[in-house]
This record gives C-alpha cells, structure tokens and sequence, in this order.
C-alpha cells in the first residue's frame, strides 16, 4: 500500500467543460505528493488557455507543501489573468487554506457549477 | 501497542512520512476520532516531522525519530515527538502572516509551523541531553477555536 521512495502516488485524472480544464485529484495532498500535483498543473498551463478548475471533493488533507503548491499554481496564473479556482473542499482543507490566509487569494467556491459560473464570468469580461 | 496510545518509530527520512501517515490513520480510524482531529493530527505531525528531517541534521546523521499519540479522558490528543536532531524549539511562535504580503512577498517556509501554532492548544518543548522532546496537546474539536 505504501510507495517506497521519495515520491508517492497521488490519483489525478482530468475532465473537460466547455473551455474549462478540471483536474480531479484523489487522497492527500503533502510533502510526498505536492511536488506530483504542481507538475500536474503546470502540465496543463503550459499547454492550455483556458480556466483551470480544481475539484478537492476527493482531497482528504492538505499540508503546507500542498498549499505551497496551490500558491505557486496561482503565481504562475496570475499574470496570464487565465482563472483558477478551487471547489468542492471539505471543511478541514477548507479551515487550512482559511487559517493561512488563502482564501483572500485564490479563488474558492463550494460546487462544480460555482466555478464554472466564476470561471465564465470572468472570460467574458476580459 | 494498541488501545489509547501509539507509539511510531521511524528513521530521519522523508519518505518514511508515509509509513507515519499510514499508522496514524489506523490509531484514527481504531478510535474513530473526528474529520478535524484527524486532519489536525495529521499536518502537526507532518510539519514537525519534515521540518525535523530538513533542517535538523548534519548530512545523513541517522537518527530515530518516535511519535507519541494518546487520547487523553477529556477527548484531547497528547502528542509527544522524540529526535536527536540539533537542538530546535517548536514552541516558539513563527510570524504570523498578516493577509497583506503579495504572492512574492509570503514566506511560504514558514506556513508549516504557523500552521503547527494556528491547530495546537499547547507546545511545549525540552531539551534531555541530546534529544528534542516537543509535546503539543490538540483539542478535541480540531482547530483550536
């Protein structure tokens, strides 16, 4: 059950919707997985142009290198303006990214159909 | 040991992070302890842990590192964590984030043990001879509120 060696898996698939890429990752996000999860998302920046959704509803913990790799996702976002939002966190991911001040700035709405509403909003008025 | 109190030892190397995860599910899940504790329990024990194994040794100074978890009567958990490493004290505060640092300007390196602080109720360090013994009580209802 546990992967030896510095890196452990982490489950991550992708959906499509409309122009909006949602990365789908499974189980903890931490020191052994977070460097797997930003390769991930640079993946998609680096070939795509439209928003990028993440959906934490099968995301059961988050450590600071987790965060860490949310925060650098945002960064490498933010001059682009392409939009990034996360959704569906538990209440404990969701208290982390509170208490470390996250919430004020990236994007976080509680379903599918919020950020893709904020995502839309957001391509039309650019 | 089963019942009320673990005892986990592993060596100072980050991949054993995973062998303490997988036992603290199991003490979680044997007690059926709560969402919040579980995540609190978790990220405290991976923030030490790894801070410990970064910066806490010489090259590859082998060293074993043991963790401690009791549920206490009150519902609290009793987490005490045990290494040889240089001496540090976790219970000195780290900064806090004030929410006003730009994405460039937030210390990220220090989110691990602000988080430690933000979750735990009380840390208590000391230092036996050459070993670190860092003590932290986490309420029973997750964040300390």
């Amino acid at each position: 059950m546990t992967m030896k060696g510095f890196f452990k898996m982490i489950e991550i698939s992708d959906s499509i919707d409309g122009g909006a890429v949602i990365v789908h990752p499974k189980g903890k996000i931490d020191t052994l997985t977070a460097k797997t999860f930003e390769a991930h998302l640079k993946k998609h920046i680096d070939e795509g142009i439209g928003p990028l959704l993440v959906d934490l509803a099968e995301v059961d913990y988050v450590s600071s290198f987790g965060l860490r790799s949310m925060l650098v996702v945002a960064k490498l976002l933010a001059p682009s303006g392409r939009k990034y939002v996360l959704f569906g966190l538990s209440p404990q991911v969701h208290e982390v990214l509170r208490v470390s001040g996250f919430l004020r700035i990236i994007p976080v709405v509680a379903s599918r159909a919020e950020a893709l509403a904020l995502a839309e909003a957001a391509a039309g008025s650019s | 040991m089963t019942g009320q109190f673990r005892t986990i030892k592993v060596s100072n190397v980050l991949d054993q992070l995973a062998d303490v995860q997988d036992a603290l599910e199991a003490f979680v899940e044997e007690l059926g302890l709560s969402d919040d504790l579980r995540h609190s329990l978790l990220l405290v024990v991976e923030e030490l842990f790894v801070n410990t194994v970064h910066y806490g040794y010489d090259g590859a100074e082998p060293d074993t590192i043991a963790i401690s978890v009791g549920l206490r009567k009150d519902g609290d958990l009793h987490l005490t964590i045990r290494d040889q490493a240089r001496p540090f004290d976790v219970s000195q505060p780290p900064r806090v984030p004030t929410g006003e640092e730009s994405l460039e300007e937030i210390q990220v390196g220090g989110l691990g043990l602000f988080l430690v602080h933000e979750l735990a109720r009380q840390i208590l360090h000391q230092r036996h001879g050459n070993s670190n013994i860092t003590e932290i009580i986490l309420p029973r209802g997750g964040a300390a509120a």
